[in-house]
């Protein structure tokens, strides 16, 4: 049996715990909790405390609470915790320590060994420090990894061939971006940069303050100083911020919030992703220019980066992957878990430390792109059946997803929706799995919004729904094997593109299989037709003669007499032609 | 033991069997052919450790196919039990949704009878007009309270009880501090607001009380 090595992530705000079982990465939970938060105190009876009950009492005891120790690992300090000094080494520990006792109470056995990740920008005094607070807490590290090779194990970097990956990592309060090198496996961080102020509490407080001037400019009331609405719109704002990653819209609702001068003040929004997007652009916007001086460092340019990886939950933010997209060319990677990605990596490594085998980590995403046709621009020109993809390619399953479309000209009472299943920007060569029309909707100018939204479970049901957004009027359908590949729908698509194309074709001609000896015998004539001028009269009777037998056997369908008839004329002509 | 009447009747037949065969018909006789007689036994013993063979054969397929079955049920049980425990995770965690979604109603029902209870109607001259007003929110007051109700006995039932924090030293496993303020007389972390209530659920905690609490200093 193989010596049990876990992996940690050591979080400024949370960390994590993993291991490889049966070849496979997975977080080791407390619980239900996958997250531990990076907090440790001492409670009312002097006992130390760890996680969440650390984190719950920071407020109102910060004399015997610390966070965010990561900040200050390496430094030579002493924190006075409950009267008591310790350095950040044995704060770290008390964390390590409880994260070891979670492996070991799953695990129900010892565990001596473990693997670490730190920031790729840690100084030597820094890995050190962090190595010792291993130790402190019982365990030998057996290695200190980079938080983006953590990241490239977890996306398989087992690749032979050299490539190079650009690891955007975006949590809740920082922001790293490191340029990768892998090559036969091997993991070189080449350069990193980033931003310790820069992260998704920005893009809340960006909503809050919306709310608030909104409350400001409806209401006449300033809602910062009242401590229970505040905190509504906190959790409203982050609440909007994660449903704006999977739709269009969302409609925020916080009846009796407050009361003013007797009267109940109610919040009713309705805040659009453009809207958000806008409101983020600076930060996004920044953490473009981090990637321009990391490639910098690393001397590369974008058109030399192979592949993204996203780690960090405030990655889900949907501009953020258009923005690498439309600067990189090409779509990045999200599919396993961005908050938890660095921790499987440590694990995966770990794993390899102590020769186990490791498989690729197992998400279920979907193998193909579904989305459906609009009007747009298509290389550079109006094009009636522009693909818009919906649910993207490699998006981790189950997948719910929606996007907000306008009807085309004033008045338009109904709309054809096509569901469409693959990549090409022509919707017209991807595979049509659905068409439904949604009729009933209000006369009104053009822009009334259609919103679409996909939902695509594990077993391949795919759920859509067109909902007129001014009236809720909707209309759904189901499709029961959208996993599926749908390549005989497929060559009926293309067939019937070239049936339209030239539409002077008899239908009937897809519609009844011709045997390919009728076929073949069809080519032949055409054949001898196109060389029938240059031949002696002899010639010519001897292969009208065969010409009539083939139309007389293709009519009374005699394939064996065709066949021949056929071979006989073949002859004829090869000798003809030679 | 063969009794007498048994053996009167085996020696009748044997001599019964003698007076009917001469000598010569029993050496001529393919009966006595050992060799032919050898040969028969021989291939009905070769019959036989075939068909033996064969039934050897059917047994350890059948033996296979009961380990393969026992196998496959044991694989199967092991399964049903799995997706009977997920199939109980994923009703608990259900049900757990259910019930904070159905807290944070009852939240802004009790935001909102509060603000009804601080309504006072103005003074008017137009005194049937205020009688009218007054008689109208009382009424209106007593079915948000009934709703309200409605909502506790139903906590009730699931065993969803709220916490207790108000006057209380912080408890960080069933509240968080989320402020802090300053009262001279109180002790440090006695919690002097809930600014979001918490509750329980089966004893264990469903939704963190979010507090402010005092500090001293």
């Amino acid at each position: 049996m193989n010596e049990i090595i876990i992996g940690i992530d050591l979080g400024t705000t949370n960390s994590e715990v993993a291991i490889v079982e049966q070849g496979q990465a997975k977080i080791i939970a407390d619980g239900v909790k996958k997250i531990l938060p990076s907090f440790v105190g001492i409670d009312d009876n002097g006992d130390i405390i760890v996680g969440d009950t650390a984190r719950n009492q920071y407020l109102a005891y910060p004399e015997r609470t610390i966070k965010s120790i990561k900040r200050i690992m390496g430094e030579n300090i002493q924190l006075t915790l409950a009267g008591q000094d310790y350095s950040p080494q044995e704060i770290s520990a008390i964390i390590i320590k409880r994260l070891k006792a979670i492996a070991e109470d799953y695990l129900g056995q010892a565990v001596n060994k473990a693997v670490i990740t730190v920031p790729a920008y840690f100084s030597d005094a820094q890995r050190q420090a962090t190595r010792e607070a291993g130790e402190i807490a019982g365990l030998e590290i057996v290695r200190i990894i980079n938080e983006p090779t953590a990241a490239a194990l977890a996306y398989d970097a087992s690749h032979a061939e050299q490539q190079h990956m650009l690891v955007y990592d975006l949590g809740g309060g920082t922001f790293d971006v490191s340029v990768v090198n892998i090559e036969a496996g091997v993991i070189e961080v080449l350069s990193s940069h980033g931003d310790n102020h820069l992260g998704g509490d920005d893009f809340d407080q960006q909503i809050i303050e919306y709310l608030l001037n909104h409350l400001k400019s409806t209401h006449a009331v300033d809602v910062s100083k009242n401590s229970k609405a505040m905190a509504r719109l906190s959790r409203a704002a982050e609440n909007a911020k994660h449903l704006l990653s999977t739709q269009p819209y969302v409609q925020i609702d916080e009846e009796y919030l407050l009361e003013d001068n007797g009267l109940a003040i109610h919040l009713s929004i309705e805040l659009s992703r453009m809207a958000y997007e806008e409101m983020i652009e600076k930060y996004i916007s920044a953490t473009m220019e981090a990637i321009h001086i990391a490639l910098k460092g690393a001397k590369l340019t974008p058109s030399d980066i192979d592949e993204i990886v996203l780690v960090g939950g405030s990655t889900r933010t949907p501009c953020i992957r258009e923005r690498l997209a439309n600067e990189f060319g090409f779509q990045p990677h999200d599919e396993i878990d961005a908050d938890l990605c660095v921790t499987l990596g440590a694990a995966i490594q770990a794993a390899m430390m102590s020769g186990q085998q490791v498989d690729k980590v197992l998400v279920d995403v979907t193998p193909y792109s579904y989305g459906t046709s609009a009007i747009g621009t298509l290389n550079g020109e109006s094009y009636p059946f522009m693909y818009v993809p919906i649910i993207h390619k490699n998006s981790v399953l189950p997948s719910d997803k929606s996007d907000a479309f306008v009807s085309s000209y004033d008045g338009q009472e109904s709309i054809d929706v096509t569901i469409y299943q693959g990549e090409d920007s022509d919707a017209l060569n991807n595979v049509k799995i659905a068409e439904f029309k949604v009729t009933g909707l209000q006369k009104v100018k053009a822009g009334n919004v259609i919103t679409l939204t996909l939902s695509l479970d594990l077993n391949g049901i795919l759920h859509v729904t067109a909902l007129e957004k001014a009236t809720g009027l909707e209309k759904s359908v189901t499709i029961s094997n959208a996993l599926s590949s749908f390549e005989s729908s497929s060559i009926e698509n293309a067939k019937q593109r070239i049936s339209s194309l030239f539409g002077k074709l008899d239908a009937s001609l897809y519609e009844h299989a011709v045997p390919a000896e009728i076929e073949a015998a069809q080519t032949l004539i055409i054949r001898t037709e196109a060389i029938f001028d240059t031949l002696s009269s002899e010639d010519k009777d001897q292969l009208l003669d065969l010409m009539k037998t083939i139309a007389n056997d293709i009519e009374t369908k005699n394939i064996a007499a065709l066949l021949i008839t056929t071979a006989k004329l073949n002859e004829v002509i090869d000798y003809i032609e030679s | 033991m063969i009794t007498e009447a048994q053996k009167k009747q085996l020696l009748e037949q044997f001599q019964s069997y003698l007076d009917q065969n001469t000598v010569e018909s029993v050496l001529n006789s393919d009966v006595i052919n050992s060799s032919s007689l050898l040969n028969d036994l021989s291939g009905l013993k070769s019959a036989i450790n075939a068909e033996s063979n064969h039934f050897k054969h059917s047994l350890e397929t059948l033996h296979s196919a009961l380990l393969t079955v026992q196998q496959d049920n044991k694989v199967l049980a092991a399964t049903l039990t799995a997706s009977t425990e997920q199939l109980k995770q994923q009703h608990e965690e259900l049900k757990h949704n259910m019930l904070l979604e159905l807290i944070e109603i009852y939240d802004r029902l009790n935001s909102g009878m509060q603000i009804l209870q601080n309504y006072r109607p103005v003074k008017s001259v137009f005194k049937n007009s205020r009688k009218k007003d007054i008689s109208f929110i009382k009424r209106f007051d007593q079915g948000q309270g009934m709703t309200i109700r409605r909502f506790e006995q139903l906590f009730h039932r699931y065993q969803v009880s709220k916490i207790n924090c108000l006057g209380k030293p912080l408890d960080p496993e069933t509240m968080i501090a989320v402020e802090t303020s300053h009262e001279k007389k109180l002790e440090n972390g006695i919690v002097l607001e809930e600014l979001r209530a918490g509750f329980l659920y089966q004893n264990k905690v469903l939704r963190l009380a979010e507090v402010k609490v005092n500090r001293r200093d």
